[in-house]
């Protein structure tokens, strides 16, 4: 069965074509990895199917529903939510806040509870939710810290979960190990695993050949807005034209 | 149909004062990210600087107006120096820059009524009068002559943004400052020099205003919000669009106020804007944006 | 150990908030007319500045022009009483509700594009209000405004309490508010893209907080007018808008006491130094630019941060026993 369906997706800005005709499936619970040269379109793509982006031509379809048309912060109740390629946070809050604003879709929205005081029981089940969440990604002693004495791994796993906080089936993150130690992306490595055992399946962008090798079931490659190759890690790593864009020759 | 064309003219005149506010504006818009709220006060302040140099000193207009171009630049950069660039250094959001330039634009307000007092000061010392007769219908001469002074500036400036060196590096930090920094661009000095000549440019507008329209030092709130108007109607970021704009909703007001009388110009910009964001958000000319 | 310190502190602050409210309603009933009316005034003036914090301090929206809604919430009271011989309290409600209709229709076009636009549309908004109230001399008495309003009640007392139970209906709106997925909302907008990643839909909530902001705005100046008995095109102008942008970053954005503090000190200032009261606008906009640049977090930032190294001294006593 699967999850993700992308058809003949385009987009154009003025006088550049960014993504040229890319169609590819991705099944449920499995961990997809999306690689390229710089400036390929792979974060291009993310924000066509998070619906940051108007698509130009295609179809995408989440689950036999067409969500071609929704508006960007109506792709999250479907069940999509994604990372930035830029670590974002709330600056202003602790990681706790982060996660509870995260938590938005799930929470039920009474405007008469929260006037007359009444919604104590559910903030309470919300912040404890939130503090499950922290501690599944690790930062179990960093709730009440605030967002600029993180490090910048905290603030890579910070941002994974807030995008748990929304109860996702599907998961596109973007980079998730730049910049970080060995130590450190194994553990991000090991934490979208164990996203992926929850029963979410994952959209992965990176360029680290171990991350992809380890984790993924299968590799897109593109190149220039096309998808020039599709298969398991080692068929990619094998696949004369891969090697050509991505090293010059074969 | 006399009527018509006087106001017509009318309308040119008031487009040409409009010009000088809403291209430095957009200067300052595209090369420092900010929005100037307290643009309308160096306006202001040039017409009681140029006043001030006339009456005082028996200046000539054109030396007080040179005089009145430097010292509204220098005291826009002092103002630039402590208050907007600390911001900009640390990196937090221009949007604080605009907060402060509201604390300017009062604290600008408040010093010249108090140097000056708050009283409306009439046309003092005029450079031209009289009117002009041209095929049997007449125009103001000071009229004519700001329109066409106008004019002579702002090709002067647009000479300067495309055809210098320092026009081409005001250009290039419009456009990409951290690239602009890489190629060697101090970008520091070029948001210096762009909002010297876009405060300078207020002020000598507001020396031409002088002479044709009484002023009080509350006239800067009105010139602010027509100028965001106008950068709104041209198209945010486009020199072109700020002069079309001026023109074409300078005659506006220029024929409105003919017609219909009272103070509706500010009525008439304010619609102009509510519509523009219903309907073309980006404006005449302005970049298009995903 | 260093529980004491908190546990002390906790209680002290519920202590001293007590006796400040005891105070405050006791003040009609030992100080003479000035005074109250004056409170009176400081009242009206935080309700402003708290309401123009929730839109400034939480969403980041920064509004050049909310005064407009105090001139129309005033404005709205004074006609339909003096005009409409409506009772005061319709007066008051209808204030709060064409404020709310008038930011919600105008928030609509301009909270959906740019962020900058938003700022430009409520500073014509201000102006415009301003001009149109002093022509539309028929409905509202051109320049010279609206004179002999009658006040809230023939009792400076009675009046003086309402307005303070409404400030403090508005504190424990917003408090509500905030502590909620409302104010977490609100919060989120000042990273829209993270936000809408999460579902969040933003446009929605910065109206709301508008429409929230304005509604308050527009109570203000209906109590306004009551209790000054005279209604005026400034209301809407620049300047109070520019004193509720003021006290709300010299108080601190984001937080309630010290733009609360704020407000108090500005408003009572120029009574205390008369004959010098022109220059007051002029000082609070040099302190404006002065704050925003070398102390961001105004008032509430100096406060916490002094509070912090006094706890961190106190700790150090406890530690040497």
């Amino acid at each position: 069965m699967n999850i993700l369906e992308v058809k003949n997706l385009t987009k154009t800005f003025v006088g550049i074509c960014a993504l040229e005709d890319v169609s590819f499936n991705i099944g449920e619970n499995s961990i997809v990895g999306l690689i390229g040269p710089n400036g390929a379109g792979k974060t291009t793509l993310i924000n066509c199917l998070s619906k940051f982006y108007h698509l130009t031509r295609g179809k995408i379809v989440f689950k036999g529903e067409d969500i071609t048309k929704l508006k960007t912060f109506q792709v999250c109740s479907k069940g999509i939510v994604r990372t930035f390629q830029l670590t974002s946070l709330f600056e202003t809050e602790s990681a706790l806040g982060n996660v509870l604003i995260g938590q938005h879709i799930h929470i039920k929205r009474n405007l008469w509870h929260v006037l007359t005081y009444t919604n104590r029981e559910q903030e309470n089940s919300v912040r404890n939710a939130a503090i499950e969440k922290l501690e599944f990604v690790g930062l179990a002693g960093f709730a009440d810290k605030p967002v600029s004495e993180i490090s910048h791994f905290g603030r890579k796993v910070l941002s994974i979960a807030i995008a748990l906080a929304t109860q996702p089936k599907m998961l596109l993150i973007d980079e998730p190990v730049a910049g970080l130690d060995n130590e450190e992306t194994t553990k991000v490595l090991d934490l979208i695993s164990s996203i992926r055992a929850s029963g979410v399946s994952v959209l992965l962008i990176e360029h680290n050949v171990k991350a992809i090798m380890s984790l993924c079931d299968k590799v897109i490659v593109l190149n220039f807005g096309r998808k020039i190759a599709e298969g398991t890690p080692s068929e990619i790593v094998n696949n004369k034209e891969v090697q050509k864009s991505y090293l010059g020759y074969a | 149909m006399e009527f018509f064309i006087q106001q017509f003219v009318n309308g040119l005149t008031l487009g040409s004062i409009y010009v000088l506010i809403a291209v430095g504006l957009t200067l300052v818009m595209s090369t420092m990210h900010f929005a100037n709220f307290s643009h309308g006060q160096f306006y202001m302040l040039g017409a009681y600087l140029v006043g001030f140099f006339m009456n005082s000193y028996g200046i000539n207009f054109f030396l007080a107006l040179v005089f009145t171009f430097v010292i509204t630049g220098l005291i826009a950069v002092g103002f630039e120096r402590i208050s907007i660039r600390p911001i900009r250094v640390r990196g937090l959001p221009m949007i604080i820059a605009g907060v402060i330039t509201i604390g300017i634009a009062e604290v600008l307000t408040y010093g010249v009524a108090a140097l000056w007092s708050a009283d409306v000061r009439g046309v003092s010392s005029p450079f031209i009068s009289g009117s002009l007769a041209i095929g049997g219908i007449y125009f103001s001469k000071p009229r004519i002559f700001i329109t066409i002074f106008a004019f002579c500036i702002i090709a002067l400036l647009f000479l300067l943004i495309y055809r210098t060196e320092v026009g081409r590096a005001l250009r290039a930090a419009s456009e990409d400052t951290e690239m602009s920094a890489l190629l060697g661009i101090n970008a520091d000095r070029i948001m210096c020099l762009g909002f010297f000549l876009s405060c300078g440019l207020a002020g000598i507008c507001g020396g031409f205003m002088a002479q044709i329209l009484p002023y009080t030092p509350f006239i800067g709130l009105s010139a602010t919000l027509k100028g965001f108007v106008i950068i709104v109607f041209g198209g945010m970021g486009s020199m072109v669009g700020a002069v079309l704009g001026s023109y074409l909703l300078g005659v506006g007001e220029g024929l409105l106020k003919g017609y219909i009388g009272g103070s509706y110009g500010e009525l008439f910009f304010f619609g102009i804007l509510v519509l523009m964001l219903l309907t073309r958000p980006g404006g005449l000319l302005g970049k298009v944006e995903e | 150990m260093n529980r004491r310190v908190e546990d002390i502190f906790y209680h002290l602050r519920f202590i001293l908030l007590g006796l400040f409210l005891v105070f405050m309603f006791a003040i009609p009933f030992w100080a003479g007319n000035f005074v109250t009316h004056l409170v009176a005034v400081c009242c009206v003036w935080v309700m402003l500045t708290w309401a123009y914090n929730l839109l400034m301090g939480y969403t980041g929206l920064v509004s050049i022009g909310q005064a407009a809604f105090f001139a129309i919430g005033g404005y709205t009271s004074a006609i339909l009483v003096l005009k409409c011989h409506f009772p005061i309290y319709i007066g008051i409600l209808c204030a709060v509700f064409i404020s709310g209709v008038f930011s919600l229709a105008l928030g609509i076009p301009s909270i959906r594009t740019r962020g900058i636009y938003f700022a430009f549309v409520t500073f014509g908004l201000g102006e415009v209000t301003r001009l149109v109230i002093e022509e539309w001399e028929s409905l509202t008495g051109g320049p010279f405004g609206l004179p002999n309003i009658p006040p809230l009640f023939d009792s400076l007392t009675l009046s003086y309490l309402l307005i303070l139970v409404l400030v403090i209906f508005e504190y424990l709106i917003m408090q509500a508010l905030l502590r909620s997925h409302v104010g977490r909302s609100f919060v989120s907008i000042r990273n829209e893209h993270l936000a809408e990643s999460v579902g969040i839909d933003t446009s929605h909530y910065k109206i709301v907080a508008f429409v929230v902001s304005s509604g308050f705005c527009g109570l203000g100046g209906a109590l306004y007018v009551h209790l000054l008995g005279h209604a005026y095109s400034h209301l809407a102008g620049f300047m109070m808008t520019g004193n509720m942008l003021i006290y709300t970053a010299i108080g601190g954005a984001g937080t309630f006491l010290g733009p609360c503090v704020a407000a108090v000190f500005f408003t009572i200032l120029p009574q205390i130094f008369y004959p010098a009261r022109a220059y007051i606008p002029f000082i609070g906009a040099a302190l404006l630019i002065i704050m925003l640049v070398c102390l961001p977090e105004g008032i509430s930032g100096i406060f916490r941060d002094v509070t912090l190294r006094f706890v961190r001294f106190l700790r150090t006593l406890e530690k040497s026993d």
